[in-house]
């Protein structure tokens, strides 16, 4: 049997990666691009680091939310990439910086990888593989299967209570709402650049894709227990988190577009 | 009735208003845009504190037992109007300084990525 000679050759035009064999596209390679969120993570920047670099393929950009300690400086010196914003936005603000910085890089699918060193890197393959197979979104899930995390009863009961909400407005039931451990596709990407909340963007974000038909998959992840720092969640503020996340999950989700096409399950 | 007193407070408190708004605007720390808002207040009170027949007139539209009655009613009513325009500004504001420090921030890591391969090319030659 007479075999032509195939000769396979990979380019790389922009950011995206293409396998062509015999001058025919075989293979499409996503980009990807995990962005961290950073404010006041100076003592957890080498330990971010040292994670990050046990997982390859992927590129990272650091947003720097205005950190009033050496977290940016620390960063660039170690010749990272840095989204350094001037003013203090807040997790949602500074989450949307790193969103698009992945539609102006044309990035396909982009990372959620907190820096407070709770999500551990080895995870994220997993979320991206979801990515790959058609999600439009994925949260990496404490909740899944027992792993191990433990948390306070009244977190847990509100977590619960915003699942409980979103499931009886979407239809679709995600566990751990709060997660911030998240991977979305390009389609997302491009409307979180339009609108993402500006402070706990979490379950709202997750509920108005759920209501708008988006594909929302949930995967269960290990997660550490926090490095250094406090959580934004503190207990005097707990009812204004309560109200305010539970008023958006209502209204928000009316800032997105429809899904174009076939719903998927 | 409204006493003639307290149509003397209204214009004092107008007229003490409006100076203050002038010099905010001379000094450049008002907008003309929002002051309008401000001289349009302004003259609703000392129209009605010129003429008491018109709160009158009102209060009895209004079935309110009160003319000072009205004229707080009213004025409640412009304040709540000139507030809830202002959160909107505001928040049309915040957005618009979210957009600007997220583009400074991104331009910011492109111009390093730029300066980081020109260094490395000067090393280079």
């Amino acid at each position: 049997m007479y075999c032509e000679p195939a000769f396979c050759v990979i380019i790389w035009h922009k950011k995206n990666k293409y396998i062509l064999v015999n001058n025919m596209i075989l293979d499409y390679i996503k980009s990807v691009l995990v962005i961290v969120p950073v404010y006041n993570e100076s003592q957890n920047i080498d330990f971010i680091l040292s994670d990050l670099s046990a997982v390859s393929g992927y590129d990272v950009v650091y947003v720097n939310d205005a950190s009033a300690d050496d977290s940016a400086e620390k960063l660039r010196a170690m010749g990272q990439r840095v989204v350094d914003l001037p003013i203090n936005l807040g997790i949602g603000g500074c989450m949307q910086a790193g969103y698009k910085f992945a539609q102006k890089h044309g990035y396909d699918i982009a990372v959620q990888y907190d820096g407070d060193g709770q999500h551990c890197a080895s995870e994220i393959p997993k979320l991206v593989k979801l990515i790959e197979d058609g999600y439009d979104y994925v949260i990496g899930s404490r909740f899944m299967d027992n792993t191990g995390y433990r948390s306070t009863a009244a977190r847990r009961i509100g977590i619960r209570l915003l699942s409980l909400m979103i499931r009886i407005l979407s239809g679709r039931y995600i566990l751990d709402v709060t997660s911030g451990f998240r991977a979305c596709n390009r389609d997302v990407i491009n409307m979180f650049c339009e609108y993402y909340p500006r402070d706990y963007p979490e379950p709202e974000v997750a509920g108005a894709l759920a209501r708008k038909g988006y594909s929302v998959a949930e995967v269960s992840v290990v997660m550490r227990e926090r490095q250094g720092g406090v959580s934004s969640i503190r207990v005097l503020k707990s009812i204004y988190y309560m109200i305010k996340v539970a008023t958006a999950i209502l209204f928000s989700y009316r800032c997105y577009p429809k899904k174009k096409g076939e719903r998927k399950s | 009735m409204m006493s003639s007193s307290f149509q003397m407070i209204l214009i004092g408190a107008t007229g003490f208003s409006l100076i203050f708004t002038s010099v905010m605007i001379i000094r450049k720390q008002m907008r003309i845009k929002y002051s309008l808002a401000w001289f349009l207040l302004n003259l609703v009170l000392v129209v009605f504190a010129v003429f008491p027949g018109i709160v009158k007139r009102l209060a009895e539209l209004m079935h309110i037992y009160s003319d000072t009655n009205t004229i707080f009613l009213i004025m409640i009513f412009i304040l709540y109007c000139l507030c809830f325009g202002f959160s909107i500004a505001l928040s049309r504001n915040s957005n618009r300084i979210a957009d600007l420090t997220q583009q400074m921030g991104i331009l910011q890591a492109e111009i390093d990525s730029l300066m980081g391969r020109e260094n490395r090319q000067n090393k280079a030659s």
